[in-house]
């Protein structure tokens, strides 16, 4: 039974193609076997890869799906160093397309470390044999490309970001890291149960640099460049200052071009750059912890959907909380902009709405004038604070279209910063309020610590009213003008104009089927001496808990759209 | 050491049209963009992006091209948390900025020196952030005494000034442009010119939607060529937008 998968992520120039070929002596050798039979198997990479590219036929992934459950070998090897680049289209990307056809294998990664500095020499060294290497061409060397790999101090530290990216958040995965050296192949094959000898097929650095130094001179040779500036003991060492300095200071009397004497130099000072061997011990922990890492944003229509994404965005808003206290300040404070008075208008304008209200309204009640004054002033400030949550919700969100589109800020900043802007008003208002209470000597009641948990539970009930009327007016634009309309007449059928204790009839029962009543109520009747935990609150209850779960539910699944339907 | 990544899967976005659905729009018309979105005979939405599964990781410069309309704005903005996907998703480590809005937050009231606060707090940077880096775009701006001003005081080129000193200031990991920030005169277009390749070098992921070729090539070594909606090319730079030229030739020699 086949059950794990190896796949072994090789770098260029970490032996790949050596461990690929001793996988396949170990093969040919009836070590391990590619046909189903024994109890190791492998598959050549290439093989492999042709079957899942996306644009394999589905003959081929239907044959390597047979092959995976009909297989009784233990191991799969898969080898190939596209698995450590990352293509854009991640349909290029060999992990992606393997995946689906694993069903619940186990699959161990096996990634082959090495240092910075050998790994950019040898990768050089390569491009050197396979005629690549050009020196005039050397001198940007940050974006010099050998092989399609750019080659900067960053190189190495970047492919192994590529492969922890591969293996990000696949947490069925299993890493192996191997440190590059000599007998890297034989550390490989043991992994397979395998003899650690190291075949004599591989080469030693030895034999590389070597060959890599006769390309060198045929390129030296090409260029019409002196040849004795090679380093005499033929090993690899054409990296070294001594060419590049050589030839530096060598110059036009040498008869070599200006830009290479230019590039020499730049050569030079890359090399001392590269010189600081970054040791790849830091990344096998880093490797091994590369299948935990996890995103730090998901932004998906599930995962924007339901109560705890909602919850989570009321919870990062008020985090903001300095974006939203500073906004709505600002807002305020923009609005009287320039005036003499400046917020004091808020209370000047309040103060002659209520004085207006209790020289007209105040002689069909039977109230005294002082109370019909403190009636008036607090049930006017609480009618205004909800009222003006209603219509304020219908802009929470499409008024501020610019800033949603722009910044990624959760949706409950603007609400929050609305809330607190009512809130500003609220607060000048009551204390203009109270202010009146200590000018009459009015008779402070009892009661008057309820306006605490009154004045929390109206707040309570505006977040919610902005949240939700916000959602449902950004989609459906009449609700807008609906609400406009209707709390026009809140107005008049709140009991603000008017005293709810004394009307009778009709009134009494619009009234009392008025949700504003009761917010104006609990409120206010504290302040007059009047209020007990009564109906009013119970309803005011019922609202807020009726409120916040039809919120959270709207919340939790049309938040999603508003960006969209703004 | 810190991974940075863009991870998208099968990535669609989805306009609705709302009380767009009065006129009948029949279903399925030969020849119809596929992108507008029917049913029962009335125009209900319009997929803006399909199926986009785009991977990048630090290092990665991606240029995303295509005509107006094929995308690219909807997808920086999908990618920046603006807009949720309909079908699919996005995985984003990493600190992002887009650079898309740089108005973002400006109230004309208020001093130079108030919005740099404001503007900065409502791009989502950390207010100890700001804090930090007040001086510096003072400086950068170089309006000195104005900033005491009120905001719509400013010309229209000291209004630039500031708002690109505010956007630049803080170094993002993963960076996204809709076309390249300039602002105001020789002398300091010169100096913004720098301080944008300074901030484009130093983010880990750069995908940056433009027209001007030159400096996607200068900037980008991938590309992504968007066409209605979906990917319609990808990859090195130089392929993509040669194959992106030919096409765009051969559509004005029609």
């Amino acid at each position: 039974m086949l059950d794990t998968l190896l796949i072994h992520v090789g770098l260029p120039k970490t032996a790949s193609t050596a461990i690929q070929i001793r996988c396949r002596e170990l093969h040919q050798s009836g070590h391990i076997q590619f046909t189903p039979s024994r109890d190791k198997g492998i598959v050549q990479s290439r093989l492999f890869y042709e079957a899942v590219k996306r644009h394999a036929s589905s003959e081929d992934k239907e044959s390597l799906r047979q092959f995976l459950t009909n297989n009784d070998a233990r191991y799969l090897v898969v080898s190939d160093e596209l698995l450590s680049r990352v293509e854009t289209l991640s349909e290029s990307n060999l992990i992606d397309q393997i995946l689906p056809l694993l069903g619940n294998r186990k699959v161990e990664v096996v990634v082959v470390l090495r240092d910075n500095t050998p790994w950019l020499e040898s990768l050089i060294c390569q491009s050197v044999k396979t005629g690549q290497f050009d020196f005039d061409d050397f001198d940007a060397s940050r974006t010099t490309h050998i092989n399609g790999y750019s080659l900067d101090q960053q190189a190495v530290v970047r492919f192994y970001e590529n492969i922890a990216y591969l293996l990000a958040g696949r947490g069925q995965f299993r890493v192996r890291t191997l440190q590059y050296s000599d007998e890297i192949v034989g550390e490989f094959a043991k992994l397979l149960g395998q003899t650690a000898e190291t075949p004599a097929s591989i080469d030693s650095r030895h034999n590389a640099s070597t060959s890599a130094y006769e390309a060198l001179e045929e390129y030296f040779d090409l260029k019409g460049i002196p040849s004795n500036l090679l380093p005499e003991d033929r090993t690899l060492t054409f990296l070294d200052e001594h060419i590049c300095t050589t030839l530096a200071s060598h110059g036009a009397d040498g008869g070599i071009s200006s830009t290479t004497v230019k590039n020499a130099r730049t050569r030079v000072n890359h090399k001392k750059n590269t010189t600081e061997t970054r040791r790849s011990k830091g990344y096998i922990e880093y490797m091994k912890n590369a299948v935990d890492v996890k995103p730090d944003r998901i932004y998906s229509a599930e995962s924007e959907t339901g109560m705890k994404p909602f919850a989570l965005d009321m919870f990062y808003g008020a985090k903001s909380w300095r974006v939203w206290t500073s906004f709505a300040f600002e807002e305020i404070s923009n609005k009287y902009r320039r005036t003499a008075f400046g917020m004091a208008w808020i209370g000047i304008s309040f103060a002659i709405f209520v004085a207006a209200i209790s020289a007209v309204f105040g002689h069909f009640s039977s109230m005294s004038a002082e109370s019909f004054l403190v009636y008036a002033s607090f049930g006017l400030a609480a009618f205004l604070f909800v009222s003006n949550s209603i219509t304020d919700g219908c802009n929470v969100f499409s008024g501020n279209r610019a800033w949603i589109l722009g910044s990624s800020l959760p949706y409950s900043v603007y609400v929050y910063k609305s809330v607190l802007k009512n809130l500003i008003t609220l607060a000048i208002q009551l204390t203009l309020c109270f202010a009146l209470l200590a000018w009459l000597r009015y008779p402070v009641a009892d009661s008057v610590w309820l306006i605490l948990p009154g004045i929390a539970l109206l707040i309570l009930n505006s977040i919610w009213i902005h949240y939700l009327i916000g959602i449902v007016s950004s989609r459906f634009h009449d609700i807008t003008q609906l609400v406009l309309a209707l709390t026009r007449l809140l107005f008049f059928t709140t009991p603000v104009l008017w005293v709810y204790e004394e009307s009778t009839g009709l009134r009494r029962i619009i009234a009392d089927w008025n949700p504003l009543t009761h917010f104006v109520e609990i409120l206010r009747s504290p302040m007059l001496g009047e209020s007990h935990l009564d109906g009013h609150w119970i309803i005011v209850a019922v609202m807020t808990i009726v409120g916040c779960v039809a919120t959270i539910l709207v919340g939790a699944y049309m938040r999603k759209r508003i960006g969209v339907w703004i | 050491m810190s991974i940075q990544f863009v991870r998208t899967r099968d990535l669609d976005i989805l306009f609705p049209i709302l009380g767009g659905g009065l006129k009948p729009f029949a279903e399925t018309p030969a020849g119809r963009d596929s992108r507008f979105v029917a049913k029962r005979g009335r125009l209900r939405g319009y997929r803006a992006l399909t199926d986009i599964s785009i991977d990048l990781v630090r290092g990665n410069r991606l240029a995303l091209i295509g005509s107006n309309g094929a995308g690219k704005t909807t997808l920086l903005q999908a990618l920046s948390g603006i807009l949720v996907p309909d079908r699919g998703s996005i995985e984003i480590r990493g600190k992002v900025t887009s650079l898309t809005n740089v108005n973002l937050g400006i109230q004309p009231s208020a001093s130079g020196h108030r919005n740099i606060w404001l503007s900065a707090l409502a791009a989502g940077e950390d207010p100890k952030d700001i804090v930090e880096r007040t001086d510096w775009i003072t400086d950068f701006s170089e309006l000195g005494d104005f900033l005491h001003m009120p905001y719509s005081t400013y010309s229209a080129g000291m209004k630039m000034r500031l708002n690109f000193s505010i956007a630049t200031a803080f170094q993002p990991e993963i960076l996204l442009m809709d076309e390249w920030l300039g602002a105001g005169d020789q002398h300091f277009r010169q100096k913004a010119t720098a301080r944008m390749q300074r901030l484009v070098d130093r983010s880990g992921i750069l995908v940056l939607a433009s027209h001007n070729k030159q400096l996607l090539r200068d900037n980008c070594d991938r590309a992504i060529w968007l066409n209605r909606g979906s990917v319609h090319a990808a990859g090195s730079v130089d392929d993509v937008l040669s194959q992106f030229s030919e096409h765009e030739e051969r559509k004005s020699h029609r």
